[in-house]
């Protein structure tokens, strides 16, 4: 693995990233409709930190991860991984780079090939980066099975052989087989069983302590992200609406979507009932985004300045950063509202 | 309060390839007047198989009823033909699922959908039935419920058709509303707005409902009463308050803890271990002994008692304490 010179440097750096996808024209040889499904996003990622990307369904989180290893188109910014801009290498060299950059998807169903044996599976991502020799790359597979909860034996079994929990281990221990330094996990356990939820969380922590992972880890449950990432941020319709450490953001959030996502989250204790902050109605379409603030057309604060003046993210306190004009006098407005 | 539905000693058998399997094994509920009880399980718990043995819509071909009873109002749903059962299902009891789109039709528009509701049960006018409709919309706070009846169910965002479910449901004022995950597809916000939704209809309209979730989130939110089930067995039923507060089955008290938690931040989540048994597995007598930390012997061999922990708390374990109940 190539260090940085500066062991202060963020591992990864998104700079101001725009994710732009091409929708099919209205009319035949129309002109083709663009959409940014990530607009001008940043955020960086120390070595070994641990970041949650939170927020609804079409927000951009899953389309900015899979923009920082490649997978999605990137229209304009950076993404630098140790000082290297991955937007414009090549293809080998970008896969050099990838070799410190691993991903575990939602579905394990669907990213692991149901044709090859669980070892096979574990051991390609060695293969690819040719890592060792055929007998080190099985004690390896053998090694990492142990560290992810699953038997010897498994190596030689299908993944439609597995239960899902079983089959989220074999994607996890295809990720993390070549010592990556950044894991980018897209909901991993949302299609789990509660009980089996906590298994894999409790997985990715060790494994994300004894190996010194960085982890930007997706999801739309706040609890998850709570309990595993020490830093957070919150995307609303393609940007950035708060970011800092988890503890401010979901712990007093100063925006006013964090704050209704918050609310909104349910918890198992009768006695902190959910709150509807935001009137009845739902998150515009992302292809096309309100003027000004994104947020303004459901906020109950907005003033007529945030329906023409869209909000930058700025720094408010400690390490926390807001988009929200409002963000200083949120829970006093609040108050006043209810 | 009246029991309104009473399930009582409810066997499932599934029949598979591999021969005939138990998935719901002695059950039995109650729900009453204008009560919201919460089903809880994790996958193959048996709970939405539960709400279709209760609908009458059983897919008959791979589940049968093995035995129990199944009353609704006094009324003993397994001992009455189709026909009678049809007249039930969807006028007084009446079921939303889990994702709207896959049971509204994509074709129609979602006026003739509620109308076509209204006019199965009852001998009204097509007129006077889409007038009911639009009433319906706006109860469901759709804003402009005449414009929205003729909208197909594409052009409604998967909030907005989670509502317009809940409207056909409600179109012939059902006593009992069985939901099967009704908020799993949805955005925490939008769950929220749901929630809420059910919860203001169910009182104003003195409706029991019938909530299935693997949530606990949600069931604090939602309901009065809880029951737990895993694998098909009854864990634990009481009041929400009681039972979050003070679990007694090993089962519960497993789901809470590994629930990462707003309030408690943990180094470690108190994970359950196991899974849950796949389909080809035998079952112990207690379904949950195998994962269990508290079990021995006598829970692999014997079915577990049911014990009273309080006069409204129950739970079936070899080891919670407390007084069997006979």
């Amino acid at each position: 693995m190539n260090q940085p010179d500066d062991p202060q440097a963020p591992l990864l750096e998104v700079d101001a990233l725009t994710v732009t996808y091409s929708l099919p024209s209205q009319r035949l040889f129309g002109p083709a409709r663009k959409f940014d499904a990530v607009d001008r996003v940043s955020l960086s990622i120390g070595q070994g930190e641990s970041f949650g990307l939170v927020g609804e369904t079409g927000c951009g989180k899953s389309s900015l991860s899979r923009a920082v290893c490649g997978l999605a188109p990137v229209s304009r910014g950076a993404v630098r991984f140790n000082g290297t801009d991955l937007t414009s290498i090549g293809r080998l060299e970008l896969q050099s780079v990838r070799r410190n950059m691993q991903m575990i998807f939602q579905d394990p169903g669907g990213s692991l090939n149901p044709r090859m044996r669980a070892g096979g599976l574990i051991a390609e991502p060695l293969e690819i980066h040719g890592v060792g020799d055929c007998g080190s790359r099985r004690q390896r597979v053998l090694d990492i099975l142990d560290s992810v909860g699953l038997s010897r034996d498994d190596a030689d079994r299908y993944p439609h052989e597995f239960s899902g929990g079983q089959r989220q281990r074999v994607a996890i221990a295809r990720a993390v087989v070549i010592e990556p330094a950044l894991i980018l996990a897209d909901e991993p356990v949302s299609a789990l069983d509660v009980s089996l939820q906590a298994q894999i969380l409790n997985l990715v922590a060790e494994l994300r302590r004894k190996l010194g992972l960085a982890l930007l880890f997706v999801s739309h449950d706040l609890n998850v992200v709570r309990y595993l990432c020490s830093s957070v941020a919150v995307m609303y319709l393609g940007q950035i609406v708060e970011k800092g450490p988890t503890r401010a953001v979901l712990g007093s959030p100063r925006h006013p979507y964090t704050r209704e996502l918050v609310a909104s989250s349910p918890v198992p204790d009768p006695g902190r009932p959910i709150r509807l902050l935001a009137p009845a109605g739902e998150p515009p379409n992302p292809a096309a985004p309100p003027e000004g603030c994104r947020y303004h057309p459901r906020c109950p604060y907005a003033t007529a300045k945030c329906s023409v003046d869209g909000p930058e993210i700025r720094h408010i306190d400690g390490s926390r950063h807001v988009a929200c004009h409002h963000a200083e006098r949120i829970a006093e407005l609040e108050e006043n509202l209810t | 309060m009246n029991t309104l539905l009473s399930v009582r000693d409810l066997e499932l058998v599934g029949h598979t390839a591999s021969g005939p399997r138990t998935l719901v094994d002695g059950l039995s509920i109650a729900v009453s007047e204008g009560e919201s009880l919460a089903l809880v399980g994790e996958s193959g718990s048996g709970k939405s198989i539960t709400a279709l043995a209760i609908m009458g819509l059983l897919p008959e071909a791979e589940v049968t009823v093995g035995g129990g009873r199944i009353e609704f109002s006094g009324e003993s749903l397994l001992d009455l033909s189709a026909l009678e059962r049809r007249r039930i299902a969807g006028n007084r009891i009446a079921m939303i699922f889990q994702e709207p789109m896959t049971s509204l039709n994509p074709v129609m528009r979602i006026g003739d959908q509620i109308v076509e509701m209204i006019r199965a049960h009852e001998r009204v006018s097509l007129r006077a039935a889409m007038a009911r409709a639009a009433e319906l919309l706006a109860d469901v706070r759709i804003p402009e419920p005449a414009m929205r009846l003729r909208a197909y169910p594409h052009q409604l965002s998967g909030g907005q058709r989670q509502r317009v479910m809940i409207a056909i449901a409600l179109a012939c004022r059902p006593k009992l509303l069985i939901a099967d995950e009704p908020t799993t597809a949805l955005d925490v916000t939008v769950q929220a707005q749901i929630l809420a939704l059910l919860r203001d209809l169910q009182q104003e309209l003195a409706m029991a409902m019938l909530f299935i979730t693997h949530d606990l989130g949600v069931v604090a939110n939602i309901a009065d009463r809880v029951a737990i089930m895993y694998c098909g067995q009854l864990a634990e039923t009481g009041s929400v308050k009681e039972v979050f507060r003070t679990p007694s089955h090993p089962y519960t008290r497993g789901l809470l803890h590994c629930v990462p938690n707003a309030s408690a931040e943990l180094d470690e989540l108190v994970a359950i271990p196991g899974q849950l048994p796949s389909a080809s597995e035998s079952l112990a007598a207690c379904r949950f002994a195998p994962r269990c930390p508290l079990a021995d012997t006598i829970c692999h061999r014997t079915p577990p008692p049911t014990v009273a922990v309080s006069a409204v708390h129950f739970c079936h374990c070899h080891h919670a304490g407390g007084v069997a109940v006979p």
